[in-house]
């Protein structure tokens, strides 16, 4: 490609200018605490092991984002079995309930004890976020995109006693004792893209600049490899910080009826 | 008349006279410049009055007009499946472009020469408000995609609830023509065939080892491209790590929400269909062999089929899940 202005740049150039990329989306991160997007890359060009698992602390810009919040209250759902927990093709029930019943592939639930759960699922910032994103969105959706946000949650139930000479249905108390959360994601490349990015250099008076006429650059993620290749870089796992959930929207108790038809 | 009965005639309004500007704009007037050119992304605040027309953003100056048939549902709108028409074209080094589902498809007269010029920048193109709160007006991205396409983003819908989206390319067919081709769909991830190995930094305890099911969201690093979750068995045992990307979906999850790990069950997953990763037989019930991995896919009738067999070394005595255990004390 005759616009890939780093193909001709030596790996350790070519690192150079992610970094300074990296720090050109840290000086733009407005009113974040954080760049997620500049931390991550500079931890893959410090990384140099491919099959790392770091853990990072969760920006609060992601533990309160409209999204997080979002599929934390549809894990709260599937814990209390209001909503199916998707499977791709189908969904199924899962959580409280089938367990309350003794429903396979769900051990009984007698709530004379609390039970743990777990449930992860994915979490998309959407793409649109590049053109109407504020600058959280934009460095949650150029940082994790889409990643898995795992919830675990420990809870008790109680009995709800029944009005004398009723026949309705065995209601449950649950209540969340526990809920924590985090995510989960890689962060590899898909060496065929390329995205246009604000460039670092623009301006720049000094050696090594690249294409400082340019007030925005197409990176090719094949360089990304060239780098990795190299040995300057590499793709790794991360998992976030557990974050106990607050929200009491998420974690408020909550009524279940045990004998619901699954 | 209610108020999504309102909401919907005043798109039917809106859509109409749009439908009058479009020919302003494109037909009669194709090289006129764009509206306004502001520097930063943002919807307009509610109750935001934009003028009838265009409002482009940043510096490449794209305009788009968007036509569309009044949407019944979300609330008086809908998600637009895709533009059937795309209209652009080049005046004075700025594009003008028009999407339009009135349109049959192909009808796209013009051709987009190199889109290379123009970075990917935001259009809002909208009927004069002011809009009720809740309600977001027309918003078009376009991206340069490659040497020729481009992909669009269409937005419209209500605020507080998840927007009617339509992702898609804009690309050229052999006629030279530009065609929508509809909305995006995620890459599919692509699946190993056999277990990808790699070195651990650190041994597993001889004896021992580790496997589980992972769902996979990588390699979308500053991509505008949404790529499927990858499931993926690892198993790990002396300084080996064996990863195996089997399923491929657009979206997975896993847990014990999802149903008890009984005996012998390592771990429950989703991704299109239901997995489950368990170990059988062991040394004391065959000499000599190791114990086996399997993973099984759950059918509609019930039944699990195996999807995957890996036989262990002969050394390896115990298998399990590490967070599998973590999340064991209190049962569940």
């Amino acid at each position: 490609m005759a616009d890939d202005v780093l193909a001709s740049l030596p790996p350790a150039e070519v690192a150079a200018f992610y970094s300074r990329l990296a720090d050109g989306v840290d000086a733009r991160k407005g009113k974040l605490d954080v760049s997620l997007a500049a931390l991550l890359m500079r931890l893959w060009l410090s990384n140099r092991n491919a099959g790392a698992e770091l853990t990072i602390d969760a920006p609060s810009h992601l533990r309160t984002h409209p999204q997080t919040t979002a599929s934390l209250l549809y894990h709260r759902q599937v814990f209390l079995t209001e909503k199916k927990a998707r499977l791709g093709k189908s969904e199924v029930w899962a959580g409280v309930v089938p367990r309350l019943q003794g429903k396979a592939p769900h051990a009984k639930w007698d709530i004379q004890r609390t039970i743990s759960m777990e449930y992860e699922s994915l979490t998309e910032f959407p793409l649109r976020y590049q053109l109407t994103g504020n600058d959280a969105d934009r460095d949650l959706l150029y940082s994790l995109h889409g990643f898995q946000l795992r919830s675990k949650v420990t809870v008790g139930g109680t009995l709800m006693p029944l009005p004398r000479g009723s026949r309705g249905p065995q209601m449950v108390r649950i209540n969340f004792q526990a809920f924590t959360t985090e995510a989960r994601d890689v962060y590899d490349w898909n060496y065929s893209e390329h995205l246009t990015v604000p460039n670092p250099d623009f301006g720049s008076a000094k050696p090594g600049a690249v294409a400082r006429e340019s007030q925005t650059v197409v990176v090719y993620h094949r360089n990304a490899k060239r780098i990795e290749d190299a040995g300057l870089a590499a793709p790794y796992r991360f998992t976030t910080k557990a974050w106990t959930v607050t929200n009491v929207a998420i974690t408020a108790s909550a009524e279940v009826d045990a004998t619901r038809s699954l | 008349m209610t108020d999504i009965g309102k909401l919907a005639g005043r798109w039917t309004g809106a859509a109409l006279r749009f439908s009058r500007l479009l020919v302003i704009a494109c037909a009669s007037k194709p090289e006129a410049p764009p509206a306004a050119v502001r520097p930063a992304a943002a919807l307009p605040d509610a109750g935001h009055s934009i003028e009838a027309g265009t409002e482009t953003i940043d510096r490449c100056a794209l305009v788009a007009t968007v036509l569309t048939e009044p949407q019944p549902a979300l609330g008086g709108l809908s998600a637009i499946e895709r533009p059937e028409a795309i209209r652009a074209k080049q005046a004075n080094g700025r594009w003008v472009v028009a999407l339009s589902l009135l349109e049959p498809e192909g009808n796209a007269p013009s051709s987009l020469p190199d889109s290379r010029d123009c970075g990917d920048r935001l259009v809002l193109a909208s009927e004069k408000g002011p809009w009720p709160a809740n309600v977001e007006p027309f918003v078009v991205g376009l991206a340069p995609e490659g040497d020729s396409a481009f992909r669009y983003v269409l937005v419209l819908g209500q605020r507080g609830s998840s927007p009617a989206l339509s992702e898609g390319r804009l690309e050229r067919d052999d006629t030279g023509e530009w065609r929508a081709a509809g909305p995006s769909k995620k890459v599919p991830r692509q699946l190993d065939v056999a277990p990808v190995e790699s070195v651990l930094p650190e041994a597993i305890p001889a004896g021992q080892a580790l496997a589980w099911l992972e769902l996979d969201t990588g390699g979308d690093t500053l991509s505008v491209r949404s790529l499927q979750t990858g499931l993926v068995l690892v198993v790990q045992f002396g300084t080996r790590q064996l990863r195996q990307v089997f399923a491929s979906c657009p979206e997975g999850s896993k847990g014990s929400a999802l149903g008890n790990f009984e005996k012998d069950v390592l771990d429950r997953a989703a991704c299109g269909d239901l997995f489950r990763l368990s170990r059988k037989g062991s040394p004391t019930e065959n000499g000599r062999s190791g114990p086996q991995l399997v993973v099984d896919k759950h059918l509609p009738n019930g039944s699990w089929q195996p999807t995957i067999s890996l036989a262990l070394p002969t050394e390896i005595r115990t298998v399990r899940n590490p967070s599998l255990e973590r999340s064991r004390p209190h049962g569940g």
